[in-house]
């Protein structure tokens, strides 16, 4: 476990941005307890001061996992944001999409979002925009990318892709090994 | 000189007069001041050469008496050929690396690459009665450089060995290659990789430990303000090309 490097920093928070906008100051200023970023196994945490603090008293390879699992580096040094995040994203999310019920299975079996399925989608919402998907009880399902603008949608006929899947939490069930030593 | 030692020899200068209590700062900087005047008086009234350049004079020899900076460096153990030579009481002679090459003309090495003894590019030899039918004299040119160049690794190899003073194992190969430093550690590496790590191990070696080296959290763990201070600053780095 280390800390983040300035540049790995920039990378994550260039990426939660496409999410939540300027909302990102909150993931680190607005709350009574101080969080931090931790780098473990290429995967990084995101975790409360104290937590972090207490983890360094155990040895690296024992390490499984800290806070909660923002998500990994790529060995192209890219950034790739997990579903163990979603809870963070989707109280910050600028651009929504809410499903109806009986898409939802659909998506949680990894497949994108047509059409037919889209409930609601926050306006403006522009094209490949990442976007945060809940259901119609406001849980969050997962996130992906809008296939189409707000505008285009209207538009759209009922088979057209709307979000493309990126993450969702039936990957919990779908990929366990991928979340081992995942926060779970 | 009123206080004031001038050693011209080092171009130094010293205020001996004791320094009291409450002197300003101001009354320091014109002890400075006076103690380098003196300096630069001394200096003109050295005996000017005769030279072209008009202000070259000569230094007299330094009296001062400056401490060593560093420690004496330690004595190395003598290699096996300056063991020899002092018992035989030989000593080093300087001699020129470069000499007088009559046949081509130039300045040429005494010893290695394009040296004067070199025979490797002779077209012509002189004929040697003891060659049998068939050998090359050429071939025979060659091989003894071989051999001679061989020997003397060898005999450097030892050199070092007996630098570190560890005994080594036998299969440290190309000693020459490495740093003492790093054959004395695997000296030290075999010398407790036994079925009980060194423990019955008679003598010296079994005092001997490998030195650890274990990572230090706090080199990658940084203090919390710092790393709260770099978060934000990635944030507001982020923010600014929103």
């Amino acid at each position: 476990m280390r800390n983040l490097t300035e540049e790995e920093l920039r990378v994550v928070f260039e990426k939660l941005a496409k999410f939540i906008g300027k909302d990102i100051k909150a993931l680190v200023e607005d709350s009574n307890e101080n969080y931090c970023f931790r780098l473990q196994k290429d995967r990084v945490y995101y975790a409360r001061e104290v937590v972090a603090a207490a983890a360094t008293n155990i040895a690296r390879h024992n390490l499984a996992s800290l806070g909660i699992c923002v998500g990994k580096f790529t060995h192209g040094g890219r950034f790739q944001v997990h579903i163990t995040f979603v809870t963070y994203l989707a109280r910050l999310a600028k651009y929504k999409v809410w499903l109806k019920p009986q898409s939802e299975m659909s998506f949680l079996y990894g497949n994108n979002v047509l059409k037919g399925g889209v409930a609601r989608m926050t306006e403006n919402t522009p094209k490949n925009q990442q976007v945060v998907v809940f259901n119609q009880s406001e849980i969050p399902l997962g996130f992906g990318v809008s296939a189409r603008s707000s505008l285009e949608v209207q538009q759209a006929s009922s088979t057209d892709l709307i979000v493309l899947n990126q993450a969702d939490v039936g990957s919990y069930l779908r990929d366990e090994d991928h979340f081992v030593g995942c926060g779970l | 000189m009123d206080g004031v030692e001038v050693d011209l020899g080092s171009l130094s200068c010293a205020d001996v007069r004791p320094i009291f209590q409450e002197e300003t700062k101001q009354e320091l900087e014109e002890r400075i001041r006076r103690s380098v005047e003196f300096l630069v008086h001394g200096l003109f009234t050295l005996p000017e050469q005769s030279s072209e350049r008009k202000s070259q004079r000569e230094l007299p020899e330094p009296f001062s008496v400056i401490p060593r900076a560093k420690p004496i460096p330690k004595e190395k153990p003598l290699t096996k050929w300056e063991q020899f030579a002092k018992i035989r009481g030989i000593r080093k002679r300087k001699r020129d690396k470069f000499a007088w090459d009559e046949g081509r003309a130039e300045f040429r090495p005494i010893h290695g690459y394009r040296s004067i003894n070199d025979g490797s590019n002779q077209v012509i030899l002189p004929h040697d009665p003891s060659l049998e039918p068939g050998e090359s004299p050429f071939d025979l040119l060659k091989e003894g450089k071989r051999k001679r160049i061989a020997s003397n690794r060898k005999n450097q190899e030892r050199n070092k060995r007996s630098l570190s003073k560890n005994q080594l194992p036998t299969h440290a190969l190309r000693a020459d290659k490495r740093s003492s430093k790093s054959l004395e550690r695997s000296a030290k590496i075999v010398s407790i990789s036994n079925r009980s790590l060194g423990k019955h191990e008679e003598g010296k070696k079994s005092k001997q430990k490998l030195s650890s080296t274990k990572r230090s959290l706090k080199k990658s763990i940084i203090p919390n303000g710092v790393e709260r201070e770099r978060t934000f600053q990635a944030v507001n780095d982020v923010l600014k090309n929103f």
